[in-house]
């Protein structure tokens, strides 16, 4: 008797055929009302697709996107009094930004953005580098740091550019460029200057698989210099009887150590350097009416710190070693007048500082966040009826000091919801959104023990404690902004815009003293825009 | 193409994989460290038992003390890695003394140092044995180094620093002859060519030497050498009294003219010190014959005698950094004279007197913090096992004094176990004060 084998290759083909004909059978059915182009604005409505066409441009090689410039110029005050310790009291903020994006007649898109800011800050203290601890809750080590609060003034310049064309009727590649540099400074002893320069591209490769099916992959290298000099006019202060002023090295979170001699000729100078590489791959659907698109990346990061203004390995002390994995989902479809657009995020972060004198890793950390974006809406012309969203942050990070020693983990979830829509005044039209996000924050925990013998303990209380405090404490955050736009000649938009944020203390959700500043934290911007 | 895409695609897929694999490196472990203490072999290299050992890691400045053992052990566990300086101290009574090594000192106490400089501390390091010495004994002590100064703009600078050294005993000493050196050598740690691996000079490489590492570990380098002067029994100092040595015997806390005519003002006398009676102050005008504008002569005080200046002040300047560290001790004319000089091993112009360790009735090393400005010793361990500095700076008005160990009968005795680190504190800078 024969007896027949049925393989499993057979059958997993065909399930997969299977999955195939039922995505085209849904991408099929969204593709109902095609339009030839899509409009982008510069409003939140269009900000997921904005972002999706600046960083995957080789999903966006056929004219589907409308040429528009964006030129704002913006003034920041934000009051920061419900915030962590390494942030400035105050921060006013200048920021001139252009954005562009254009395609020529033989189907190259060129796009870019521009940015200078000016920023001013006022009371800040224990941290002397350019990182704040304002997004992140736990800035990276390898910083000099003393007490005493003083005023930055710092600039910022940004510039990014790239490409993107189909080259074949399969192949369709995009490049991109950006360099960044700013220069950071303190009016106060200990006067640290830092000149930062980072520069970076990154290539990606698309092929059609067949009609509005894409696959591309992505690499990026980057690498950034930080030259890093201090001085203190009154050399006096740094000596140990002065604490508020003893310049100290922050190792890991809360190892501390006292400050390094630079090896350069007696100076202070050191240098920061950074290379970071980075590869991914994904999947693109897009149609008129549709667009879906799945990618992963991993991002490997070496960030060296050198005890001298020269990269020779000899001078090379600590090096933080960071590995990211993303992956992320979009996904916008349209018919009849609305949209819906949702985003799906997930990242998982490494990092770990090695002490390369010491021969291993004192400071680690995982960063995991899960974030959902989503938002539907309507759109008369260019006129939005309505718009609604919703925004879903899940955080769960730790960080861990070997040898100071603690081990810190903070889990949250950040929930918000938004709405805008559009109130015309014949030409003129007034656009007001509002938003609510709540933070909760989840089982979190701070578990210390001091090695130092005491040395350490304020930078235990006056950060690690009171940092830890104010992200384990519920906060709500109510926002408002408001544009004013008119038209004027050549289909040109005038718009002001003013935003208003708080962010509100409600309750401490952990078990320690610390006194914290709980008033109520905000923002307020104001700018005009110029559209087209 | 589509074949070479789907090839690249697949390559790329592989670096991906490869880039996720896992780091094995290792993450640092508090370790373990033992130090044995043992005599030298003048005391039969008997083990050092119930010592006090002081370990301070050099970039984090924490600080940590165990007692030896029986069989001279001590044991740090769960330190962290690093760079240590390790100092330790045996003060021995004269009874200890006689049931240990069997027979009676001259003295009812008796001092043993053993000390280790830069000593790196992981998971490699292997224990380490370090050798306790004594040293010569004297009856003057320095009490007093006010090396720091006062305030730039309000204060006197470094003009008011003054060096006070205090009978110790309980007899009439006399301080006639007696030389205090400026002791001379690196200021930083960082190891180079002609240097040990402390970042002290390796003098054995100077021009002309040729006692090979005797002359890093039986000598010092003297930059300066004052001399008190007198015939003998000039000037006697009673048990519990001191000499203030000023730079500038005046009253620093009043304004004056000084040697161009113009009007030093004083802006806040409480930062500084009345020098006016110290009982000698250091007058370079005629040695050099070059007026210095603060070299302020006072009639009234006595001078040093300049017994060898070489390196070029004009005056007899501290390191308000706390850079240099400082000896007493005793010689005939003769003997001083035979002293020899050298270049430090870099080859600089400047010459440097050699003076044998074991001739140092008493010397302090200093250091300008015990961070990034850590000095390199320049004193042996027996003179000094540790060291001391200005928590408050230089210009701090601060002093480091001597501790008061006890008093009898009204007379002070000041603490002196051979390690400033114990012995040792910062105060305010007070000519013929205690603590």
């Amino acid at each position: 008797m024969k007896i027949t084998t049925v393989t499993l290759n057979n059958t997993k083909s065909n399930a997969l055929k299977y999955w195939a004909l039922l995505l085209l059978f849904i991408f099929s059915n969204f593709s109902v009302q095609a339009q030839d182009t899509i409009i982008v604005t510069n409003h939140v409505i269009d900000a997921q697709l904005k972002n999706q066409i600046f960083k995957y441009p080789v999903n966006y090689t056929k004219k589907h996107i409308k040429d528009f410039t964006f030129t704002e110029l913006s003034y920041e005050y934000q009051k920061n009094q419900f915030a962590r310790k390494q942030i400035a009291n105050e921060i006013n903020s200048y920021q001139f930004l252009s954005q562009g994006y254009y395609t020529t007649k033989s189907k190259w898109n060129f796009f870019g953005n521009l940015s200078l800011k000016k920023t001013d800050e006022k009371d800040l203290g224990w941290v002397l580098s350019d990182d704040r601890s304002e997004e992140q809750e736990v800035i990276l080590p390898h910083y000099f740091y003393v007490p005493r609060k003083a005023n930055w003034t710092n600039q910022e310049y940004k510039i990014r550019g790239g490409l993107s064309k189909d080259i074949t009727n399969h192949i369709s590649i995009a490049a991109k460029l950006h360099y960044n540099t700013g220069k950071y400074s303190r009016n106060l002893d200990p006067r640290p200057e830092i000149i930062s320069r980072k520069i970076g591209g990154e290539l990606q490769l698309g092929y059609q698989l067949k009609e509005n099916h894409k696959i591309f992959a992505l690499v990026g290298y980057s690498r950034s210099d930080k030259d890093f000099s201090y001085k203190y006019k009154d050399t006096h202060s740094n000596v140990e009887g002065n604490p508020d002023t003893y310049l100290r090295f922050n190792i890991g979170y809360g190892r501390i150590i006292n400050y390094f001699k630079s090896n350069y000729y007696n100076s202070t100078r050191f240098l920061y350097k950074e290379n970071q590489n980075k590869m991914g791959l994904g999947y693109n659907f897009s149609n008129k009416s549709t667009k879906f698109t799945v990618l992963y990346y991993n991002q490997k990061s070496d960030n060296n710190f050198y005890s001298d203004v020269f990269d020779n390995p000899d001078n090379e002390r600590l090096t933080i070693k960071t590995t990211t994995n993303h992956a992320e989902l979009f996904a916008l479809h349209k018919w009849d007048k609305k949209e819906i657009k949702t985003t799906l995020k997930f990242d998982k972060s490494k990092a770990q500082n090695y002490d390369l004198k010491n021969n291993g890793y004192n400071y680690k950390n995982s960063l995991n966040a899960i974030s959902w974006l989503s938002a539907v809406s309507q759109k008369t012309g260019s006129h939005i009826d309505y718009l609604f969203g919703l925004d879903v942050l899940y955080q769960k990070n730790q960080y861990n000091d070997i040898m100071a020693t603690n081990d810190i983990e903070i889990n949250s979830l950040n929930t918000g919801i938004f709405g805008s829509r559009d109130f015309s005044f014949g030409k003129s039209k007034l656009n007001s959104t509002v938003s609510f996000n709540m933070y909760f924050p989840l089982p979190s925990k701070l578990e210390y023990y001091d090695t130092s013998g005491g040395t350490n303990a304020a930078f235990l209380n006056e950060v690690i404690i009171h940092d830890y405090v104010v992200s384990t404490t519920n906060y709500v955050a109510p926002a408002l902004r408001l544009e004013y736009s008119y038209p004027v000649k050549n289909n040109k938009t005038v718009v002001f815009f003013t935003n208003l944020k708080e962010k509100i203390a409600l309750k401490k959700q952990n078990d320690y003293n610390a006194i914290i500043n709980t008033n109520t934290t905000y923002w307020i911007q104001c700018g005009v825009q110029l559209n087209y | 193409m589509k074949k070479k895409f789907l090839i690249t695609i697949t390559f790329m897929l592989g670096l991906l994989i490869q880039s996720c694999s896992n780091n094995d490196d290792e993450a640092l472990k508090l370790v373990n460290l033992t130090i044995t203490l043992k005599y030298d072999d003048t005391f039969n290299n008997l083990a050092t038992k119930k010592s006090t050992v002081l370990i301070v890691n050099n970039e984090t400045g924490n600080k940590y003390t165990v007692e030896s053992d029986n069989n001279g052990i001590a044991q740090f566990n769960q330190i962290l890695p690093g760079i240590y300086s390790v100092s330790a101290t045996k003060v021995m009574h004269s009874q200890e003394f006689t049931e240990t090594f069997g027979y009676t000192p001259t003295e009812t106490e008796v001092n043993f140092n053993g000390a280790e400089a830069s000593l790196v501390v992981n998971t490699e390091t292997t224990p380490i044995n370090i050798t306790m010495k004594t040293s010569k004994v004297g009856d003057f002590v320095i009490k007093q180094i006010y090396y720091g100064g006062s305030d730039t703009k309000k204060g006197a600078v470094f003009r008011d620093q003054f060096i006070e050294i205090y009978n110790n005993s309980n007899t009439t000493q006399y301080a006639d002859g007696l030389y205090i050196a400026q002791l001379y050598g690196t200021n930083v740690t960082t190891v180079f060519a002609y240097t040990l691996s402390t970042g002290q000079f390796d003098w054995s490489k100077s021009e002309e030497m040729t006692i090979g590492d005797d002359a890093n570990k039986n000598y010092v380098y003297a930059s300066n050498v004052v001399q008190i002067p007198g015939n003998g029994t000039q000037y006697p100092i009673q048990p519990g009294k001191s000499i203030v040595i000023a730079q500038n015997a005046i009253n620093h806390q009043s304004n004056y003219i000084d040697n161009t005519g113009k009007s030093v003002s004083i802006l806040s006398p409480e930062l500084t010190v009345d020098l006016s009676t110290a009982d000698f102050e250091a007058f370079l005008g005629t040695y050099s014959g070059d007026l210095y504008q603060f070299d302020i002569q006072n009639p009234a005080v006595p001078d040093l005698g300049i017994a060898y200046w070489g390196n070029g002040n004009n005056d007899l300047i501290l390191d308000p950094s706390g850079r240099q560290s400082f000896a007493i001790f005793n010689m005939n004319t003769a003997e001083f004279a035979s002293l020899k000089k050298y270049k430090n091993p870099k080859g600089d112009k400047n010459l440097y007197l050699q003076i044998p360790s074991t001739i140092i009735t008493d010397g302090v090393e200093l250091t300008k913090d015990l961070g990034s400005g850590l000095v390199p010793k320049k004193l042996p361990a027996q003179v000094d096992g540790g060291n001391t500095y200005l928590p408050s700076g230089s210009y701090s008005s601060k002093s480091v004094m001597r501790k008061t160990k006890t008093t009898i009968g009204g007379r002070i005795i000041l603490q002196d176990t051979n390690n400033s680190t114990n012995d040792f504190v910062e105060t305010k800078a007070n000519p013929r004060g205690f603590n």
